[in-house]
């Protein structure tokens, strides 16, 4: 397709066409067979985006549970604790590494203009600048020991930074990170903000993203929405554009790699946030490739009615039904926020290695028979539990709306106890045979095992 | 209404699982062929009235249709094909009562569309479904931008206004993204082929 062919398309579809283009557009749609398949997928693009753009509206309407707005941009601090996603996202970022990387011009570090947003247990180092919540600042570097600051800095970019954590801004519009946690939103007129590391820049293309630099240099990137540029390593090809979802490691060399899982935020947790608990598990796959740099989202205790059930689809969240409450056996699971988009991939292997005694819960589209991987190695509950709101997309296609034209899709839950150190493969979620039985992806839990009963009873015998 | 031909309240029921199931592939056919949104609302509402008032021939054509010789995806193919011979004749009706319209294409080409988009169905099918992960590869500001534009409701003009652009830049700018998720739906299923 030439450019003045997409040029008629664009131009046909904006219903901006004028007579002799479209006798030209006509005219050439009526010689060239290639030319149709061209254009009916052009304007499948418009079919999918009206429909989109309508469902969107639909579920704006319609909406009647309070959900949190992942693009909310509210710095306050009372915002910021309710929902830690913001904040603590920070805690599924970043990092960094020292290495080889070219940092450009070594500039002086600069002062610049910040606005203190929020601070929240913060401990900065001797000598080091005091964050007043309201207060505006000249900072040009940054010492924190312990604890959360979030600061307006120019261009309306939201900037947290974690203790403990050292850095410095280079100028308005690039901020070095030594080591520690940062998070960043760099909002509607901050694009091209970059954090610097020591072998490594990360280039906002309009996005939010953390970075995290750990005491062996290593770097951790990780994009919550929108988009970034991580460049490593010194050549072209060290050059990693990541969209959400996905993240990156970098290490002292500068080679970049998957960066398989993140701890996330739970949105229910109002509290500070526990950025360095560690997980009780690990979790890998056999899908990494080039083109798949997508991390697991791990919400510490995140099970419960309400809790993202993928690291995209927002909107969609796991839920009881209206005849059976959200079971109790797996509220305050680990929650393991899988990749919908894995639902079609008959290769997939995903093994979960557990460090203590744990049970194990997969969650499964309850709509087909089940796969002999799941029947063989778990228990089915008998427990059920709905995701959703859905899109009217493929995957729903056999269900009907509710009374609100929403669409749900019904789990089983089945679970397996593991042993400690012990690992289990979990096999594909679509049915080879049966390609058309469009299933959900699974979604994964985990719960520590209660410690086995001891004879304390006779201890506490007098 | 459905005619005499024979419906019950559960060939209701029947009929609205498979058209629900059908819906979107059905509005995207009709999309593909007509230039306006508009216009496709018209005819996806006329399609549906006619599938329902002539569910009962689709009944009688397929009778064991709901026994479990019939395999539901059987069953919603010979829908789903049904639907679009029907939706077909509803864009050439109203065709016939636009042609003098700037912008519609000629009866010959809608039909030459209409044939090369059935046998390619499948593939423009799989472009719906890839389509969705795509759309959520958009930096969620130019998401929403993108579906706000595609709202019925809302004007592009003021859009572009309240953007700082011209409209021409705007439209240009929503051709851009047109490109870049017919791009990233390319790679999509070029990387599931390869799977």
């Amino acid at each position: 397709m030439t450019r003045d062919e997409e040029q008629l398309f664009c131009d046909y579809a904006a219903e901006q066409i004028s007579e002799a283009d479209f006798r030209r557009l006509h005219t050439l749609l009526e010689r060239d067979p290639q030319l149709r398949i061209a254009f009916l997928e052009y304007m499948n693009t418009c079919a999918f985006l009206e429909d989109a753009a309508s469902y969107s509206e639909e579920l704006l309407h319609h909406s009647t549970e309070s959900e949190p707005d992942s693009n909310s941009r509210d710095p306050s601090l009372a915002k910021l604790l309710k929902f830690p996603t913001w904040a603590i996202a920070a805690a599924a970022a970043v990092v960094l590494a020292v290495g080889t990387w070219t940092l450009g011009p070594s500039a002086q570090p600069d002062s610049i203009t910040t606005r203190v947003i929020a601070s929240h247990n913060v401990s900065a180092a001797p000598g080091s600048q005091v964050f007043t919540v309201g207060e505006e600042l000249q900072l040009h570097a940054i010492a924190l020991e312990s604890g959360l600051v979030r600061l307006e800095i120019p261009r309306g970019v939201m900037f947290d930074i974690f203790g403990p954590a050292k850095g410095y801004f280079e100028n308005e519009t690039r901020f070095h990170l030594e080591s520690g946690r940062v998070n960043v939103d760099v909002g509607p007129r901050g694009k091209g903000f970059t954090i610097v590391t020591a072998n490594a820049e990360i280039v906002d293309l309009g996005t939010r993203f953390g970075v995290d630099v750990d005491q062996n240099a290593d770097a951790k990137v990780a994009v919550f929405s929108g988009e970034v540029e991580v460049h490593s390593g010194g050549g072209p090809s060290d050059l990693r554009l990541l969209t959400e979802g996905e993240g990156v490691h970098v290490d002292s060399g500068g080679k970049s790699s998957r960066l398989m899982s993140i701890i996330m935020p739970d949105e229910a947790d109002t509290g500070q946030p526990q950025l360095n608990q560690s997980s009780r598990f690990e979790i890998r796959d056999n899908l990494t490739s080039q083109d798949n740099l997508r991390y697991y989202g791990i919400i510490n205790g995140g099970m419960r009615a309400g809790a993202k059930v993928y690291t995209t689809h927002p909107s969609v969240r796991w839920r009881g039904s209206s005849q059976e409450p959200f079971p109790d056996e797996i509220v305050g699971a680990d929650l393991i926020q899988t990749f919908n988009n894995d639902r079609n991939n008959e290769r997939l292997s995903i093994d979960i290695s557990v460090h203590t005694d744990s049970t194990l819960f997969v969650i499964f589209d309850d709509r087909y028979a089940p796969p002999a991987w799941l029947q063989d190695n778990f228990i089915d509950t008998g427990k059920t539990v709905l995701s959703g709101p859905w899109k009217p997309v493929a995957i729903v296609h056999d269900i009907l709306p509710d009374s609100q034209g929403n669409f749900y899709v019904t789990y089983r839950i089945w679970k397996t106890q593991l042993d400690a150190h012990q690992t289990i493969a979990l096999g594909e979620s679509i049915d080879p045979e049966f390609r058309d039985n469009l299933r959900a992806m699974y979604g994964i839990a985990l719960k520590p095992s209660p410690p086995a009963e001891t004879e304390s009873i006779a201890i506490l015998q007098p | 209404m459905p005619s005499s031909e024979s419906i019950n309240s559960k060939s209701h029921e029947d009929f609205l699982r498979l058209f629900t199931a059908s819906e979107s592939t059905l509005r995207a056919y009709i999309r593909r062929l007509v230039p306006s949104q508009n216009d496709a609302s018209e005819i996806s509402q006329n399609t549906t009235i006619v599938l329902w008032q002539k569910f009962g021939v689709f009944v009688k054509k397929h009778p064991n249709y709901n026994s479990a010789d019939q395999t539901k995806e059987d069953i919603q193919l010979h829908f789903k094909r049904w639907a679009m011979v029907v939706a077909r004749y509803e864009v050439l009706s109203w065709r016939r009562d636009k042609f003098r319209d700037r912008h519609v294409f000629s009866e010959d080409l809608i039909k030459k569309l209409a044939t090369d988009s059935q046998e390619n169905g499948s593939t423009l099918e799989n472009q719906l479904l890839a389509l969705e992960s795509c759309l959520e590869k958009i930096p969620a500001e130019r998401r929403s931008l993108v579906l706000e534009a595609y709202s019925a409701r809302n004007k592009p003009q003021e859009i572009a206004k309240r953007q700082g652009g011209t409209l021409n830049g705007f439209y240009q700018w929503l051709h851009r993204i047109r490109l870049t998720l017919l791009k990233c739906v390319k790679q999509t299923l070029e990387a599931q082929a390869r799977s």
